[in-house]
């Protein structure tokens, strides 16, 4: 390992001087507002609404009792595993550093970018399909140029606010963790008072599956995807580990509660609708499941209200999302590890926020369906935009978990070559049980990265590997030996003092 | 699927009490490694070290 060895008596300011690194963003952020940003990316009530078909269509009743907390179990160890490294390098750049910190520029490199396509690709996917919900509840007319008009209202909106401030965004973001609660309360006790419901025993043990050709396990596995989709997003509590107060405790403990506490909700949440089923083959059937079975247990008026509180979690959802992407720009950019580095890198003096990397994260997040909009209108007959935009959305859960498995892998292996010892470790440690609790989070995350490119996702594996050729291509053509990981600002303490105090004036 | 409906309802009450078990003891694995990290270094972590 090539990072400094934190020793103890260390402030946050002096912990990121040690990597060499100015205090350029404004750090405002408590605990809470840090666990509420992944907590809202992770977004239950997004999750559920979008996701629910799938699960339901792929193994019945079943994916959601016994696959949701599945699923939970592995992604507490990955969560975990992750936490360990934010508390011992806490810094912005997160996966991309502990990957370069551990693996050398190369891998650091590759997370880096893996990570900001499943980013930018995520925001592209919850932004335009807030547009999808949103057009219709406003009454306009349900055409891709109006779909694609709001989603660049939406993505404004998240940029004026990420470039205002880091603290307004961490007040709507504490706000949102507890309209989640709110919601998934709305929810459940809607269903729970006033929706007939199947026996408990139904979530456990009733199967269904709209797969014909393929065994029930392997629908079953497909399932699962549901809940893995769902869970993407909470390294944000690592990006914004530079404008968190305590960082070395507040945001690993961000990145653990919030995967564990959107588990428990989301159980809930998905218990209660799940037993509000009535007619399981009418249900599975219809367009979104989710929304059906509101209006079929408590009537069109009550499935409105919560396509629009859906709707708003999805705006908090793609809120965080820009802050998240918005600070692994400027990491990355830093260290001069993108085109036109110096810009993205910038630091607004009046907000004390990376506001050019803001704009460039919903520039891009918004030129993402552009270009399916326009490659499905040069080829319509061959290209299908309902096929197509999944596909490419898909691939932020791809890069994002590779992003996130590659420094859990070169941890495991710095561990095993004696470079990573106890003494590298930050305050939030797992001690004895870090090597099992990794081992397990790299074997989850290979196995799912297998899982979403299986049938039916074939076209996202398709169009990842392509993007991972290219990512090479470019990578062996033009970046090796040039770019040298993570880079000190300044030479010393004081030329970083200087820097601060130049944002400060 | 016939193995899930007989046995659908055990795994799944064994699986919730996994989940939460695990959630538990890593969190307080981990709380108790930062209260030792905190001894050990005196660190308020807020403010550098203790007086």
């Amino acid at each position: 390992m090539s990072g400094p060895v934190l020793a103890g008596g260390a402030s946050d300011k002096d912990v990121l001087h040690r990597f060499g690194y100015a205090q350029q963003l404004l750090r405002d952020m408590g605990g809470f507002s840090n666990f509420a940003i992944s907590f809202s990316i992770i977004s239950i009530l997004t999750g559920a609404v979008t996701l629910y078909g799938v699960g339901l269509n792929a193994g019945g009743p079943v994916v959601m009792g016994i696959g949701w907390p599945l699923v939970t179990f592995f992604v507490l160890f990955v969560a975990a595993a992750m936490a360990e490294l934010a508390s011992a390098i806490p810094t912005s750049g997160a996966l991309y550093h502990w990957a370069s910190f551990l693996g050398g520029p190369a891998w650091g490199w590759l997370t880096a970018w893996l990570n900001l396509i499943g980013l930018i690709a995520a925001i592209a996917g919850i932004d335009y399909g807030c547009a999808q919900f949103l057009t219709p509840l406003l009454g306009l007319p349900e055409t891709p140029a109006n779909f694609t008009v709001v989603f660049g209202v939406l993505l404004l909106s998240h940029a004026v606010l990420n470039h205002i401030g880091i603290r307004t965004v961490a007040r709507l973001n504490d706000f949102s963790a507890w309209y989640h609660v709110a919601g998934v309360a709305i929810v459940v006790l809607a269903l729970a008072f006033f929706a007939p419901k199947q026996p408990v025993a139904y979530l456990f043990t009733k199967t269904f599956t709209m797969v014909t050709d393929k065994p029930y396990w392997f629908a079953f596995l497909g399932g699962l995807l549901q809940a893995q989709w769902t869970y993407t997003g909470y390294d944000a509590s690592a990006h914004t580990i530079e404008e968190t107060k305590n960082a070395r405790v507040s945001a690993p403990w961000g990145i653990y509660l919030s995967v564990a506490v959107s588990g428990f909700f989301g159980y809930i949440m998905l218990a209660f609708v799940t037993l509000a089923i009535k007619d399981l083959g009418a249900t599975a059937a219809e367009a979104n499941p989710f929304i059906y079975i509101f209006e079929q247990a408590l009537g069109s008026t009550f499935g409105r209200v919560v396509l629009w509180i859906v709707t708003l979690a999805m705006w908090f959802c793609g809120l965080s999302c820009v802050t998240s992407t918005s600070r692994m720009i400027f990491a990355f950019a830093r260290d001069r590890g993108m085109p036109l580095s110096a810009r993205w890198a910038h630091v607004s003096k009046r907000w004390r926020t990376p506001a050019a990397a803001v704009w460039l994260a919903a520039a891009l997040s918004f030129f993402l369906p552009c270009l399916i909009l326009g490659l499905v209108a040069l080829f319509p007959r061959r290209l299908d935009f309902s096929k197509l935009y999944p596909a490419v959305t898909g691939i932020s859960t791809i890069g994002l978990y590779l992003s996130y498995g590659i420094p859990l892998m070169l941890k495991l292996r710095a561990g095993r070559r004696g470079l990573w010892t106890e003494r590298a470790n930050g305050p939030w440690n797992l001690g004895n049980w870090s090597v099992p609790v990794n081992v397990v989070a790299v074997i989850w995350i290979a196995f799912i990265t297998v899982l979403f490119v299986l049938p039916p996702n074939e076209l996202t594996g398709s169009v990842f590997a392509g993007t991972l050729v290219v990512l090479l291509a470019f990578y062996f053509l033009c970046v090796r030996g040039r770019f040298r990981g993570p880079l000190r600002q300044a030479k010393s303490q004081d030329d970083l003092l200087m820097l601060e105090q130049e944002l400060e004036k | 699927m016939i193995f899930t409906e007989r046995y659908g309802l055990i795994i799944g009450i064994a699986l919730l009490l996994s989940v939460s078990i695990s959630a538990y003891l890593l969190a307080r694995q981990a709380s108790r490694n930062v209260e030792r990290f905190r001894e050990d270094r005196h660190e308020s972590f807020l403010g550098g070290r203790k007086p």
